[in-house]
């Protein structure tokens, strides 16, 4: 009991110097800065200023300049300072082009708010808006300029989609993470959304006291609020990416004003040269400002353009996947390259017929004939020998139907199988799905990304590569991602000569690629839209062609896919732009080499 | 130190100094009213009423009964403090409310009489008089404490946890703790910081400790909250600026005012002569709950005091030092001043018991 009192004596003691500790503290916050916090609250006078700050830029793998910041000037006005909304409304309308009664109502809803952080009225206004504001400049006391940084896009529509754009951080973003506060620009697509994180930068942080008219009278209130320090900004960190701008654009001119997605692969070590995704879109349009239900909108429309087709579009492959059939057929022996296929021009499955694209048929025709002349029949019979069962295995192992693990939004596609179709559809599989399969027809669609890392997995000898879009420090050596992916040398080698042969023999689909620049292999593909044979003129039911190549054929340094939407035949619409990429590359490294090499001497 | 203080000996002056502190906390509540509407003020009229009948009832009781169903008590508050998660309602993210017709009540404030009730009477008996206590010893109250102080936690209630645990702890302390265990309840508490940091604390939280920590990490919203109520405190000077006068709070500067910043708009129009008047009558409240604890003879009447009166001590301690920006923002009322049903029962509940140990 003694003990206790003794205890209780000392809890006594501490109450008492608590009551003393706060009294000390009222004491400082009321007498001693008494006089200063009462100024503080009469006049209202602390206001928060966000600095933004820049974000990193984007080079490419040449050290230019992609994507950067230009200076702009934003209005922005605190809230506290809209003592009349009527009258500030009339004279911004006509500067910042915006109806009166619009305008007064945004206002009306900032003069409500309660609080020290302005508000963007209007962004990256023009040089004439900028004048009348200054010329405007006593009667419009309120507002502010605010110095800010717009992304600019020296390659505009090339580059856009994979590139992205940047927005004011969504009420969901500002919750999720720390260093998003509201008003912040962060990134809502490609590139810039990937790597928001190290692009972004930290806002710098001014406090300001003003005097009864909005005007500054001082920058720091260090002397008041020692604690409240100003923060400086942090610009956002550069990202230098794989990509080669020249290219780039090479390429996306190369489409002319068809829609459709171009990848560009080293195949030796994934790293992506080019990726262009048609349609495209103007960036600066849309990094004035896009509201999420505005992007959500466009995103639905028809022709969405700010979807990445590269990696996010999926598409029935058409013949090229015949390269995956002919590996699988001959891995698990169910045709040597001596196997002939006699191909009338049809192919009849349970009394049902299915076409080759060659209606008047290609005669006698080994596995090396039926790539390079693309029989469909050969692959039609073949492949029922084999059955889904024995195809599925392959897609999978060319990474069909499966992420290939880019940095960037992708689709997976679709690799069907019997036990897809049983989940998904209820429904046995038929032989004749089998062989539409066995031609890229039917429930497969892959992305031109999946597409370009099979092909460069031929390219490269056997290699499945890691697609890649950022350039690393370390010297790129080809990677071998592990013994499981490195298919099988002896099927590769038998591709090979037979893509060299698609490109360059007499018969072959792909001679539209055919180059005196340099020595090209590659694939045509022509996936029909509509299963059925619609007799249309319309273009969204015309094929979509493809062609996916590699080139040096005997040593290959890059894989180029190319897939024009609803562009009819593989082999008139899509191979002659992979021709002009290749060349173009071979032209470039040329040209760079040999200024590389004048810079030394 | 003895301290003898005469004047508190009889319980009309601890009544004198609840109501003028209900007083002072009502005044506030109207004088803010322009902004908030007279809702809260009328509503608090009603709980301090309610509570002083509580209070009036609980101080017949004999203390053999307190003791006797304190742990009924405690018990039926944790399947409460359960319920609530089928049956609560949810304000703000924290599901911590039932709501019965106009009323709604928090049970995880009156768990806090529950857990000082059922540890005074878990060492009441003389038996368990000891200079200090074991680590095995300790393990049945720890978990009294930490069923509930969890059950809040889940809620999330963080800144209602940490006065539970507050109160707890200092129960335990005062009955006194080995070197051994101490040592072991330290290293527990240290080793376990990490995954309750990643998994408990929400990021809101977070955001607190971090804006506190960095002042200016943050102004859109969180030490915006602290940075208003030091100007409403400070601006208040000597005499303050009058009753409604209070620019701070009544335009909405001052986030919570009827609630956990209360403080501040008496600090703001009342200046540090109100505001150190709430604290002295505030602090002497616990000094008379405390001086009760030592004038008492049996072990479960003076454990029991004591831990009202580390109830109120701890409530005034983080909601002053929050208000006047010694400590990040953490939700807690201080009694009588603050609107809120529940809080106000609590601390009317607390002070009948300390009547009714005192004695008639």
């Amino acid at each position: 009991m003694e003990l206790l009192k003794r205890r209780l004596t000392i809890a006594l003691s501490l109450t008492v110097l608590f009551f003393a500790i706060f009294s000390a503290r009222l004491f400082y916050l009321q007498i001693y800065k008494g006089e200063e916090y009462r100024g503080f609250s009469e006049r209202n006078v602390l206001r928060v200023l966000d600095l933004p700050a820049p974000r990193g830029r984007v080079f490419d793998r040449n050290g230019e300049k992609i994507l950067y910041n230009k200076p702009s000037f934003n209005i922005r006005v605190f809230p506290k300072e809209i003592t009349d909304a009527e009258g500030l409304a009339k004279k911004l309308a006509e500067i910042v082009n915006v109806p009166e009664k619009q305008l007064l109502k945004k206002l009306r809803k900032i003069a409500s708010l309660k609080n020290f952080y302005p508000v963007t009225i209007a962004k990256d206004i023009s040089r004439e808006q900028l004048l009348l504001l200054e010329k405007n400049k006593e009667t419009l006391e309120s507002v502010f300029l605010e110095l800010g940084h717009k992304r600019f896009y020296p390659h505009g529509e090339a580059a856009a989609v994979f590139l992205g754009y940047t927005g004011t951080a969504d009420p969901e973003e500002v919750k999720t993470h720390r260093r998003i506060k509201a008003g912040t620009q962060v990134g809502k697509t490609g590139v810039e959304k990937i790597f928001d994180n190290e692009l972004r930068g930290i806002n710098g942080l001014q406090y300001i006291m003003v005097n009864a008219h909005g005007k500054v009278i001082s920058d720091s209130l260090a002397t008041l609020l020692p604690t409240r320090k100003n923060r400086e900004m942090v610009q956002g960190k550069d990202i230098h990416l794989t990509i080669d701008a020249e290219l780039q654009k090479t390429a996306n001119d190369a489409l002319g004003n068809e829609n459709g997605a171009i990848v560009v692969m080293d195949v030796r070590n994934g790293e992506i040269l080019v990726m262009v995704s048609r349609p495209s879109y103007r960036p600066e349009h849309i990094s004035k400002g896009l509201s999420t239900e505005k992007r959500k909108r466009r995103k639905k429309k028809e022709h969405f353009s700010l979807l990445n087709r590269s990696t996010e579009g999926t598409y029935p492959p058409g013949s090229v996947l015949k390269i995956i059939t002919a590996f699988a057929l001959l891995q698990e022996k169910t045709a040597n390259p001596e196997s002939s296929v006699y191909c009338p021009g049809y192919y009849l499955i349970n009394g049902k017929r299915l076409n080759c694209w060659r209606e008047e048929g290609h005669g006698h025709m080994n596995l090396h004939q039926a790539i390079v002349e693309s029989c469909d029949v050969y692959f039609y019979k073949l492949s029922l020998k084999l059955g889904v069962d024995g195809l599925y295995p392959y897609l999978k192992k060319f990474g069909l139907g499966e992420r290939t693990g880019i940095a960037l939004p992708e689709k997976p596609g679709l690799s069907p199988s019997k036990a897809w179709k049983r989940k998904h559809l209820k429904e046995p599989w038929y032989a004749g799905e089998t062989a539409m399969l066995a031609i890229g027809q039917g429930y497969v669609t892959t992305t031109p990304l999946q597409v370009n890392v099979m092909t460069a997995a031929i390219a490269n000898g056997g290699s499945i590569v890691k697609p890649k879009i950022r350039k690393t420090e370390e010297k790129t050596a080809p990677r071998i991602t592990g013994a499981a992916q490195k298919l099988d040398a002896k099927s590769v080698s038998f591709l090979k000569k037979a893509l060299f042969d698609a490109v360059n023999a007499h018969r072959g689909t792909g001679i539209y690629a055919r180059s005196k620049i340099t020595s090209v292999s590659g694939k045509t593909g022509t996936a029909q839209v509509v299963s059925a044979q619609v007799e249309s003129t319309q273009k969204r039911f015309q094929d979509h062609a493809w062609f996916t190549s590699y080139a040096p054929s005997d040593s290959a340094e890059i894989a180029v896919t190319v897939l024009v939407e609803n562009g009819g035949s593989g082999s008139v619409a899509a191979a002659p732009i992979a021709k002009k990429i290749i060349e173009t590359h071979f032209r470039l490294k040329k040209e760079r080499g040999e200024s590389r090499i004048a810079k030394s001497e | 130190m003895n301290l003898e203080l005469p004047n508190l000996s009889k319980s009309s002056w601890v009544l004198l100094l609840i109501v003028l502190l209900c007083t002072a906390g009502l005044v506030n509540l109207y004088s803010i009213s322009q902004l908030t509407g007279l809702g809260a003020f009328k509503k608090q009229i009603i709980w301090v009423l309610a509570g002083l009948l509580t209070m009036v009832v609980i101080n017949y009781l004999r203390p053999l009964t307190l003791k006797r169903y304190s742990f009924a008590f405690y018990l039926g508050l944790l399947v409460l403090l359960a319920l609530i998660f089928v049956f609560g309602k949810t304000v703000s993210g924290s599901r911590s409310w039932f709501q019965i017709g106009p009323v709604s009540l928090q049970p995880s404030e009156f768990i806090k009489i529950g857990i000082i009730m059922v540890l005074a009477n878990y060492y009441g008996s003389d038996m368990a008089a000891k200079e200090n206590y074991s680590p095995a010893e300790l393990l049945r109250p720890i978990a009294l404490l930490l069923l509930p102080a969890a059950a809040v936690i889940a809620q999330p209630d963080m800144g209602t946890a940490i006065t539970i645990l507050l109160i707890g702890s200092s129960i335990i302390l005062l009955l006194g703790i080995s070197r051994k265990a101490l040592l072991r309840i330290i290293i527990i508490v240290l080793i376990s910081v990490i995954p309750v940091w990643h998994l408990l604390i929400k990021d809101y939280q977070k955001e607190r400790i971090y804006s506190f920590m960095d002042t200016s990490s943050d102004p859109f919203g969180i030490s915006y909250n602290s940075i208003q109520s030091q100007i409403a405190i400070g601006s208040g000077m000597g005499y303050g600026k009058g009753f409604s006068l209070g620019s701070q709070s009544n335009l909405n500067f001052l986030p919570a005012h009827h609630t956990d910043f209360a403080f501040s708009v008496i600090g703001e129009e009342w200046g540090f002569r109100g505001s150190v008047f709430i604290l002295l009558l505030y602090f002497s409240i616990i000094l008379f709950i405390l001086n009760t604890a030592t004038s008492l003879d049996d072990r479960f009447g003076m454990i029991a005091c004591f831990g009202i009166a580390a109830m109120f001590f701890w409530h005034a301690v983080i909601n002053i030092a929050m208000v006047t920006g010694l400590m990040p923002i953490i939700g807690t009322p201080l009694f009588f001043i603050s609107y809120g049903g529940s809080s106000t029962l609590t601390a009317f509940i607390g002070v009948g018991i300390v009547l009714c140990l005192r004695g008639k």
